[in-house]
């Protein structure tokens, strides 16, 4: 018994479709309130971003932002900490906190018919924040025990250790996000206080409303959660441009005993305002962005070193980092970078394909509508513009721009960007086993740093 | 309360069988161009044998290395120029594949899934095994074996189900099942398994369900009925009559607990009750372990209690603790067993399962807010339990449980002996009363 199949179908061009509109309106206190209106959207999602870079942070007090974003909630001036977590999961509501090299973000989903309670407890511990002693504390401790957690988990010890050696030590990009041990410990009230005391301000702050909810209702919610916001006289750090240090170097991470080894290797490259950035989008998808994609098809499929490799630009709100990781069977580990050069320099000379180009741009511009059904997408995105200083229209835009690239403006934009002559190579893993081989790689001299 | 968000109760459901026995559910929704595909095979992991564990999960991945008509890599190939994303998963109790698509794409994924569902067995080739064992021993590698307590669930469930029991192993399997698997072992699980006739496809999205179902047809009626499938091991299985416990001496960033208290299967009426408690006991900020463990003794950095539903006999309530560093794992232990004992004397008061509620409430509005999220849970559903329409009405089971029933069930379940445990140590010379075992090699 065997099957009866048809021809495969064609594809039909997709319809249009634009990211939803925003209606953009300011508070008499000077908050800016973004609405997107989804109809039928019951699960309300709300982002509040502050425009506080990470480089404010004053110097020897690294991770004093997230302690604040940490604690804004853990007491206000109305209400314990106990209380608040206690109120707003009893409205159904998700909150949650954090600061990142752009800004600093809360976030809130609730069901639409709770909104107003909850949308006021996340204004409250925005707005009238009381940073218990207790709190901070717990918040400093647990943050201390966190970070060796982080730092054993190859992907981010990977992923830590490029920015580090990608940007010079003094830019803030180069630094753990949260912070190193030695500048938490410092942290007291007082540090927390005086930080927030210094860019916490309406007219810093964008409310992202996202579901079902237009026009006076939107402006009623948002208006009667945040309106009390006193302004105080803001302060607006301009983010800063992270001084950038190019390889070629390579570092290995010891772990002994490793059964794998995590790749990160890259280079300091741009953010998004960059003119081509829709061009290196392209690039990066061709080289590696999915299964089909050269790397995958070369190191996954054909060759059985990894469970997945991936090149991507990562960009921060000023600058950022081109880098391909994942990672590899311990044994494979020097094989595996050299056919991965290898790619990255065919890629490099021969150039994308015809076929490769309109691959990833149908996938690129194809997939964006399927990404916002959810209020928490749209609002994510929404937050993600503000933060880091792009245009309302940004998503639309870019598609477009990705539909206009050529494989060899894409071709282009990548050689000039990606040198793998100057790539940092970090690989954590088993040193014994693994730094010799790499080090006849020629990527440059090979540090070795304990794991610990 | 519940009532005013439901716009999506009034979601139209069409229900059919092909004649193959492929069960099909469709659900119209034009808020976005796009359409959700997902096809739940009624096989994971607790159908394995002996020997053959992760050969549910290998087998996943050479779903996607062609078939009859279409050429290894263009699976991927096909879906991802249409702008489409898309995956698949295993777990204990089923495995499903899964796309969503831009509208204009519906009719290839249909023809991408018959293709594989009726015609696999064209394209299964050696090659195409070997090399997707070494990916998937590389994923094991990556997920369990290089990362700091990456074998804790395999432990965990191997403790507190016994060896013969379906959920003794986990979905990844070993590495020395995983070399033994052969061809013929693969093609035998093929035709034992992917028969329409164990299959539910869902569909949710921009699409007429009237012009969906005749497409359905048209890709999937030539599939002929597979045999019918044997049914699933019986792992109904009670409470354990004693705790379980292990010590682990690692170099581990934070000690660390890991409890496994055995639960009813899910579909009944006890489990959504344990599930309340679980949340009171655990969830948030304000569960009450979260309460004493993290914020007031700070013996903890991190708890987390959550219900893993399982329908094979059995469900695992989870719950892991990351100590403090100078904290000691026994005073974590005494303070939940005390919170324990307490909730099982009195049980939860009425603020705290009204809040329990609201969170599930929320949760499964986000269980029904993307189409793929919501064509998954049809498929699930329609799989387990025979009606994808309960999908809709969760919640209402969830209200329905009274503070009483939360009470019983936590009684019943949460118990000292009912439970493994699992703990994470640095001081070789400290342990519980488990057995040692060796450290990651």
């Amino acid at each position: 018994m065997t099957a009866t199949f048809q021809t495969r179908p064609p594809v039909h061009p997709a319809s249009q479709w634009t990211f939803p509109a925003q209606q953009r309106f300011s508070l008499r206190n000077g908050m800016t309130v973004l609405g997107y209106h989804l109809p039928g959207k019951q699960l309300i999602a709300a982002e509040l971003v502050v425009d506080v870079p990470m480089s404010a942070e004053p110097a020897g007090f690294d991770g004093v932002a997230q302690i604040v974003a940490r604690t804004l909630d853990e007491g206000t001036e109305v209400r314990s900490a106990e209380d608040f977590a206690a109120d707003l999961e009893r409205y159904g509501a998700s909150y949650g906190a954090n600061a990142g090299y752009a800004s600093i973000t809360t976030a809130l989903d609730v069901p639409l018919s709770r909104l107003t309670p909850a949308l006021g407890l996340m204004a409250e511990a925005v707005s009238r924040p009381a940073f218990p002693e207790q709190e901070v504390s717990r918040a400093v401790k647990e943050r201390l025990d966190g970070i060796p957690q982080q730092l054993a988990t190859p992907a981010f010890r990977a992923s830590q250790e490029l920015r580090a050696a990608c940007f010079d030590a003094s830019s803030r990009y180069a630094r753990p996000e949260h912070g190193a041990a030695d500048a938490v410990e410092r942290i007291d009230r007082n540090a927390v206080e005086s930080f927030y005391r210094q860019h916490f301000d309406p007219a810093l702050a964008t409310l992202v409303l996202v579901g079902d909810l237009a026009g006076d209702e939107l402006v009623d919610a948002s208006t009667a959660a945040f309106g009390s916001w006193e302004a105080t006289a803001p302060h607006r750090i301009e983010p800063e441009f992270p001084v950038e240090s190019f390889g070629p170097k390579t570092i290995v991470v010891d772990v002994p005993g490793s059964v794998q080894t995590q790749l990160a290797i890259g280079l300091p490259s741009v953010d998004r305002r960059d003119p081509d950035w829709a061009a290196l989008s392209v690039a990066a998808y061709a080289l590696g962005g999915g299964l089909p994609a050269r790397l995958n098809a070369l190191l996954r499929e054909e060759k059985g070193y990894t469970y997945g490799v991936y090149s991507r630009f990562r960009p921060s709100r000023r600058g950022g980092q081109f880098s391909i990781s994942g990672s590899v069977h311990t044994e494979v580990t020097a094989a595996a970078v050299s056919d991965l050069l290898d790619v990255v320099l065919r890629y490099r000379a021969e150039g994308m394909t015809p076929a490769e180009r309109t691959a990833a741009v149908d996938y690129l511009v194809g997939v964006t509508p399927l990404q916002y059904q959810s209020a928490r997408s749209v609002a994510d995105k929404g937050g993600d513009l503000v933060s880091n200083d792009l245009p309302a229209d940004y998503v639309d835009q870019l598609r477009a721009s990705m539909s206009a690239v050529t494989p060899e403006s894409a071709t282009a934009a990548f050689a000039s960007r990606v040198d793998p002559a100057r790539f940092v190579l970090v690989a954590v893993g088993d040193a014994t086993t693994i730094a010799g081989p790499l080090g006849d790689l020629g990527l440059g001299p090979v540090e070795i740093l304990p794991a610990h | 309360m519940v009532g005013r968000s439901m716009g999506s109760r009034s979601m139209e459901l069409v229900e059919h069988r092909l004649d193959n026995g492929l069960r099909v559910v469709l659900a119209e929704d034009h808020s976005a161009p796009a359409v959700a595909v997902n096809i739940w095979y009624g096989v994971g992991s607790r159908h394995e044998r002996d020997g053959r564990t992760g050969l549910a999960h290998l087998f996943e991945h050479l779903m996607f290395e062609g078939s009859a008509n279409v050429a290894s890599g263009e699976h991927f190939e096909f879906l991802e120029a249409a702008g489409a994303r898309l995956n698949g998963t295993t777990s204990f109790d089923r495995t499903n594949y899964f796309e969503t698509v831009p509208t204009g794409a519906f009719e290839l994924a249909l023809w991408l899934e018959a293709d594989r569902m009726g015609g696999l067995l064209d394209a299964l080739t050696q090659e195409n095994l070997d090399n997707q064992r070494d990916v998937v021993k590389n994923e094991r590698r990556q997920r369990y074996d290089n990362v700091p307590y990456g074998t804790a669930w395999e432990r965990l469930f191997a403790m507190a189900f016994p060896e013969s029991h379906p959920y003794h192993h986990m979905p990844i399997g070993s590495m020395s099942d995983l070399d033994s698997a052969s061809l013929e072992d693969c093609r035998a699980f093929f035709r034992a398994n992917y028969a329409p006739g164990n299959a539910v496809l869902s569909i949710v999205g921009d699409v007429a369900a009237e012009y969906a179902l005749s497409a359905v047809k048209r890709y999937f009626d030539g599939i002929p009925a597979g045999p019918v499938v044997p049914p699933a091991p019986d792992g109904t299985i009670g409470v354990l009559d004693a705790e379980v416990r292990q010590d682990v001496h690692e170099d581990v960033p934070s000690e660390s607990l890991y409890y496994l208290f055995r639960l009813p299967a899910d579909g009944t009426d006890e489990l959504e009750a344990v599930d309340l408690a679980v949340r009171v006991l655990g969830e948030g900020s304000s569960g009450r372990l979260v309460r004493r463990l993290v914020r007031r003794e700070q013996l903890a950095r991190m708890v987390a209690f959550g219900v893993n539903r399982m329908i094979g006999g059995a469900s695992a309530a989870t719950l892991i603790v990351r100590a403090r560093k100078g904290a000691a794992l026994a005073d974590i232990e005494r303070v939940i067993d005390e919170e324990l004992a307490l909730f099982a004397a009195d049980g939860p008061d009425a603020e705290e399962v009204d809040r329990a509620r609201a969170q599930a409430e929320r949760a499964w509005l986000e269980d029904i807010e993307t189409f793929e999220d919501r064509a998954d849970g049809f498929a699930r559903f329609a799989t387990l339990f025979g009606d994808p329409r309960l999908a809709l009405t969760a919640i209402d089971r969830v209200n329905a449980v009274t503070a009483e029933q939360v009470h019983a069930a936590a009684v019943e379940r949460l118990t000292r002996s009912n439970r493994a445990v699992l703990a994470y140590r640095l001081d070789a010379d400290s342990s519980s009363d488990g057995t040692d075992s060796e450290a990651r090699a």
